[in-house]
């Protein structure tokens, strides 16, 4: 059943070049455009200096793969999940597709397909991290340490940032879900999420100051730490994560499953008069 | 075996006003291989029932059986509810695909001979944004016949189509149950339609079962002889209570073959006969009759 949706679901994804485009496509060639830019105008202009002098390619890609989690590129995943989840509403299509399916194992179908959206996404953004290092050494003229600190705790890095922002990913589409099964709009549950995003943001950056590991709890909180791992296995000497990162990634993850596990039950009890 | 059977269905909506009843106590049961025509006015809890039978609804109190089973899989049902939607970007093939993955068909030729069938092979890679109405609910009766379903339930399937389409659309539901051996349960509010198309039928009115039954069977209950004769009242006494007077004419409701014994029985009375014609009743009669509407 789940499997058959899942099927459904990205087959959907694939033909909506449009949903592909701006929110898979477009993102990440913003970045790496942003990002080339960046090297052109300011580092190349920058004559050896020392902030920049041991950036390696694990590091960028750890940086590139944490951005995902900016609630402005979360914003293009919110998007995405909108279209996918709300967009039955929108379109009176539930009546369609759940007879056919358990409604559980559609939206099921639908966090996976988003999730494998958000998978390439993040592996876009690393291959855009990479591709950034290595203009850089060749912008600044400077050969460059590529992993510092091995291969080994570079991909460690690399793979943990990925992991933290693919958690960010599931808590966004939750959000998003929940919003949508809610509302029953489209417009309402992509505002919900990027207005809960952005409050989210302000609210670890207001809490911190007092109760950093109240901040913690909070998933922007808890990624912020994780990245803060990630970096640091990445060489970044002036990084150090707080707050353990085990119970991190389960602060990241409990929020992701409370998200997920609320919508489905608000799916089931739903009922369809009308979409 | 009933293909659909309700057995005391119910459904209470409860929002910030009163709760509104919208189906009370319903049970009927659909014949397997019927044609099974669902009727009532506006509001009366026909596409509340059909969602209820697809899962879209949960019924209050009471059980939908589907082949007498309670649990029989939805994915095995067809169904066309109201004006059909889709998704815009995809194509006509595409929305199959779709809909037949959610449902774990894997019969892509199927979809080509549905699309086929229905009249949209010229359409297939179209995209479903660019069809008209009637497309569209072409394309919603193919959607329904994916994975080759036992049961096929259509809300309105002519809104949107022209005569011709009409036409074409009867004598495809007609087929379903003979050529596909299908169950079809048809909510119009056609009533011309459902007589000719359907040999069952329900009428619900607000939210309760009025009739059912099949459809020979209650429209030969209704027939009636017209008589105009010189004794109107001496006609009225003989055959009360079936005898009702309307101006000058006098109707007797009776079956075709019970048509000439009244006249018989008159002719012995001595009753001068002016005219005499038998009619067949028409489900709009009925329907009319039976809700209180006007005609």
């Amino acid at each position: 059943m789940i499997a058959d949706a899942l099927k459904a679901e990205l087959f959907k994804l694939s033909r909506d070049r449009t949903l592909v485009f701006w929110c898979l496509l477009a993102p990440a060639l913003a970045h790496i455009l942003i990002g080339v830019a960046l090297e052109l105008a300011v580092r190349g202009s920058v004559n050896g200096a020392a902030a920049l002098a041991r950036p390696n390619v694990s590091l960028e890609a750890v940086l590139s793969v944490g951005a995902p989690a900016n609630p402005f590129v979360a914003g293009f995943l919110a998007a995405a999940a909108a279209i996918l989840i709300a967009g039955e509403y929108r379109w009176t299509t539930w009546r369609l597709i759940a007879p056919r399916n358990n409604r559980a194992a559609i939206l099921v179908g639908k966090y996976g397909a988003l999730l494998a959206l958000a998978c390439v996404s993040i592996a876009f953004f690393a291959i855009n991290g990479v591709a950034i290092a290595f203009l850089s050494a060749f912008v600044n003229g400077m050969p460059r340490e590529a992993i510092p600190g091995g291969v080994a705790a570079g991909l460690s890095g690399v793979a943990l940032a990925g992991l933290s922002a693919l958690l960010h990913g599931a808590f966004v589409i939750g959000l998003v879900a929940v919003g949508a099964i809610a509302t029953r709009s489209l417009l309402v549950s992509a505002l919900v999420a990027a207005v809960g995003l952005i409050v989210l943001e302000g609210a670890v950056a207001l809490i911190a100051q007092d109760s950093p590991a109240a901040a913690r709890l909070l998933p922007v909180g808890a990624a912020g730490e994780v990245r803060q791992y990630a970096r640091a296995l990445a060489g970044d000497e002036d990084a150090a994560g707080a707050g353990g990162l085990g119970a991190m990634l389960l602060v990241q993850a409990c929020w992701a499953f409370g998200l997920f596990a609320l919508s489905l039950a608000l799916i089931r009890r739903q009922e369809f008069p009308r979409e | 075996m009933s293909a659909l059977a309700l057995e005391g269905l119910g459904k209470t909506f409860r929002g910030a006003g009163a709760p509104t009843v919208a189906l009370d106590d319903v049970s009927f049961a659909v014949p397997e291989g019927a044609v099974f025509g669902l009727l009532g006015p506006n509001g009366a809890g026909k596409s509340t029932m059909l969602r209820i039978v697809l899962g879209l609804v949960r019924a209050t109190r009471g059980r939908v059986k589907i082949f007498d089973a309670e649990n029989w899989p939805l994915r095995h049902v067809g169904a066309l509810i109201e004006t059909p939607a889709f998704y815009p970007h995809l194509t006509a093939r595409e929305t199959l695909q779709a809909l037949a993955l959610y449902g774990g068909a894997r019969d892509d030729a199927h979809l080509d001979y549905l699309l086929e069938r229905v009249g949209l092979a010229a359409a297939a890679q179209r995209r479903v944004r660019e069809f008209s109405v009637g497309m569209k609910q072409r394309l919603g009766l193919a959607a329904a016949l994916i994975g080759r379903p036992r049961l096929v339930v259509l809300d309105e399937p002519t809104n949107g189509l022209d005569p011709a389409g009409i036409l074409e659309m009867r004598s495809f539901i007609r087929d379903l149950a003979r050529t596909d051996r299908c169950t079809v349960i048809l909510s119009s509010h056609l009533l011309d339609e459902v007589e000719r198309t359907c040999d069952h039928f329900a009428i619900l009115d607000h939210g309760k079962l009025i009739a059912t039954g099949a459809t020979e069977t209650l429209l030969a209950g209704a027939a009636r002889l017209r008589l105009e004769v010189d004794r109107p009242d001496a006609v009225l006494r003989l055959f009360a209570p079936q005898a009702t007077q309307e101006g000058d004419a006098i109707w007797i409701e009776t079956d075709r073959a019970g048509a000439a014994g009244v006249i018989a029985r008159l002719v012995d009375q001595h009753v001068q006969i002016f005219e005499a014609r038998w009619e067949r009743a028409r489900l709009e009669d009925i329907f009319f009759r039976l809700t209180g509407g006007a005609p």
